[in-house]
């Protein structure tokens, strides 16, 4: 599935893009949580008759409490004590968090929680034990009803932000934990001496923001990596004739005549943006011949 | 001439560290909990969180910098789920929750919860009307809740039933205890689910549980022991039956939230209805808890109808008062 991002305002008042869980993220924390609960349900059970004590009521009694509350306190603790993720979402790297901006309540978990039983376990018990369900109930209304548990089954798929039943009674939603790396600033790169390129007005206008960040993806990519250079040299050969570069630029100068393009086009564009000017997109074509500006150079 | 002037590099030069700073700050928090943290970088990690919130306003509105703006954009996103992930400390406390903010909630759904009391005091009048019917008996109770209570049955063995469990040992009275709050609490659960479903099942559930109370009270009453088997339930049912009628109360107050939204909007109703009935179920998680130790072991010790009959009369002037009275003070939500 598609990357699918929700975008909240925090009680900041800043805009901020989340990045929604995938379908399958969830469902495998959500099997991951299931099979610890059954492990520890097992446990239980397993302590209970090595000691012989099944037959015992208290010892019984215990074991019937303490499997009630794993079941339906699991969910409950985690996501309330350990920042709105179950050990399964921790190692996927999903969190539950509140859509409206905010803290994740009290409430909110358990409401979200609670929904388990309609949404999930119902549905289940209709798919695997039928009998159990309908009893003697006629074929259409086994039909319909199943239809109607069904829907809420499939409800995260049938909403844009991926809610399951229990998300929007709660008002929650499951998000990725955002990743990301901070790289030294193309523009701060340390320059050649003689790196003096000088651009005219009319050569950084040619260029809007996108093809900038294209041009930063570029050169923040690793000196390893195969056919880095070819590339450098096309897109240096690219600018240098859109921008009517008076002469060709030498192979061993195509990595400081890029900096220095990008650092120039930076600074245009962002000066721009302060006059309130978002210049997206380049310019179609060229700019015709020598009149591009005062060009310099050795 | 390569000195331009960025200011997006200054900008980014100044705050650099600190951003740093609180990357490594979530990444120990993620990864050994926010209690690791020293007492100093707590204190620090909401101050760094806005320095990143005001980094990322103002990088958006100078800085063309992409691989800055998007991790900024991540930063805050992290920072915002590690900060607003805790559990807020709002004052409710599990004793002000017993005391003041479970009735305060419950009056909150209380149309929900009225309708609950209303549909199946219905189903108990319906059930009761059967006393003289044994085939609508027998459509009503299913064999296996009957237990071989019918209409068939003679009075004497249907006396019985109402005094027997004298002779079992505290131990297995534990027992029963335990397995009868499971398995109300359950249904507890279940019918407050349901309520998302549109209110139609929650109905059906509760008229269905009155129906099968009353059909057994007109078997009793037709038998002259009435009041004898009245004794027998309320004790523990007026506890019970009320928190059934509090969790399909929540979930009908949720169907309200989805018939009749009100002016925010169906998504929000639904939520801020679904956060407060949520924490009614709780609280009658919890009745259903004294419901089971009264059911399981008071009702198996004291068998006689006066004394039934006081502890029912009481529980029932408790909960009257409690729900109405307590939480009064509680200012706005919580």
């Amino acid at each position: 599935m598609t990357r699918r991002m929700y975008s909240l305002t925090t009680p900041e008042g800043l805009e901020l893009e989340l990045e929604l869980a995938p379908m399958g993220a969830r469902l495998a924390a959500f099997s991951l949580d299931f099979l610890l609960m059954a492990a520890g349900t097992a446990l239980l059970v397993a302590l209970a008759a090595a000691g012989g004590m099944l037959a015992s009521a208290p010892v019984l009694a215990l074991v019937i409490l303490f499997s009630f509350l794993l079941w339906n306190g699991y969910f409950l603790f985690f996501e309330l004590y350990w920042r709105g993720a179950t050990p399964g979402k921790r190692v996927l790297g999903i969190r539950v968090i509140s859509r409206h901006g905010g803290p994740l309540t009290t409430g909110a978990v358990f409401a979200r929680n609670l929904l388990r039983d309609l949404e999930l376990y119902l549905p289940l018990q209709v798919l695997i034990v039928p009998d159990l369900i309908w009893g003697k109930a006629p074929g259409w209304v086994q039909l319909l009803a199943s239809g109607w548990i069904f829907v809420f089954l499939l409800m995260p798929f049938l909403n844009r932000d991926r809610a399951r039943c229990g998300d929007l009674v709660a008002g929650t939603l499951v998000v990725q934990r955002p990743e990301a790396q901070l790289l030294p600033d193309a523009a701060e790169t340390r320059l050649p001496k003689d790196a003096d390129f000088e651009f005219s007005a009319a050569q950084l206008d040619m260029y809007g923001i996108r093809e900038l960040q294209v041009l930063e993806e570029i050169l923040h990519r690793d000196v390893s990596e195969p056919g880095r250079f070819d590339l450098l040299m096309t897109v240096c050969y690219k600018i240098t004739r859109k921008i009517a570069w008076p002469q060709p630029v030498p192979p061993e100068r195509v990595v400081a005549f890029l900096q220095a393009f990008y650092r120039a086009q930076r600074a245009r564009l962002e000066q721009r943006l302060l006059f309130g000017e978002r210049r997206e997109f380049k310019k179609i074509g060229r700019l015709s011949g020598p009149r591009g500006g005062p060009t310099s150079n050795p | 001439m390569q000195e331009v002037k960025l200011r997006s590099s200054d900008f980014r030069r100044e705050r650099e560290r600190q951003w740093i700073e609180l990357e490594s700050l979530l990444e120990q928090a993620d990864r050994r909990g926010l209690r690791s943290l020293s007492a100093d970088d707590l204190h620090r990690l909401p101050a760094l969180y806005r320095v990143a919130v005001s980094s990322l306003s103002v990088a958006r509105a100078i800085s063309l910098d992409r691989n800055m703006l998007d991790y900024l954009e991540s930063l805050v996103a992290r920072a915002y789920i590690c900060i607003y992930s805790v559990k807020p400390r709002t004052g409710m406390t599990i004793r002000s929750f017993f005391t003041d903010d479970f009735p305060a909630m419950a009056r909150r759904v209380a149309a929900g919860i009225l309708l609950a009391l209303v549909v199946m005091g219905t189903g108990v009048i319906v059930g009761y009307d059967t006393r003289d019917d044994p085939d609508a008996y027998h459509a009503i109770v299913p064999d296996e809740m009957a237990q071989g209570r019918t209409h068939t049955t003679s009075t004497e063995k249907l006396r019985e039933v109402l005094y027997s469990g004298e002779e079992r040992s505290g131990s297995e009275l534990g027992f029963f205890a335990t397995f009868l709050f499971t398995h109300n609490a359950k249904i507890g659960l279940l019918s407050f689910a349901l309520g998302f479903a549109l209110g139609l099942p929650t109905l059906l559930l509760l008229f269905y549980n009155g129906l099968i109370l009353g059909a057994m009270a007109g078997l009793y009453a037709s038998r002259g022991l009435g009041l004898e088997f009245w004794a027998w339930v309320l004790p523990h049912g007026v506890t019970e039956l009320l928190a059934v009628c509090l969790c399909g109360g929540a979930g009908l107050a949720l169907s309200l939230a989805v018939i009749r939204p009100g002016r925010h909007g169906r998504m929000w109703a639904l939520s801020s209805t679904g956060k407060k009935a949520a924490l009614v179920v709780l609280g009658a998680v919890a009745m259903f808890f004294v419901a089971g130790i009264i059911e399981g072991i008071f009702r198996q010790i004291v068998q006689d109808v006066p004394s039934r009959l006081a502890m029912a009369v009481a529980t029932a002037g408790l909960w009257t008062v409690y729900f109405l009275l307590r939480g009064r003070a509680e200012p706005e939500s919580r």
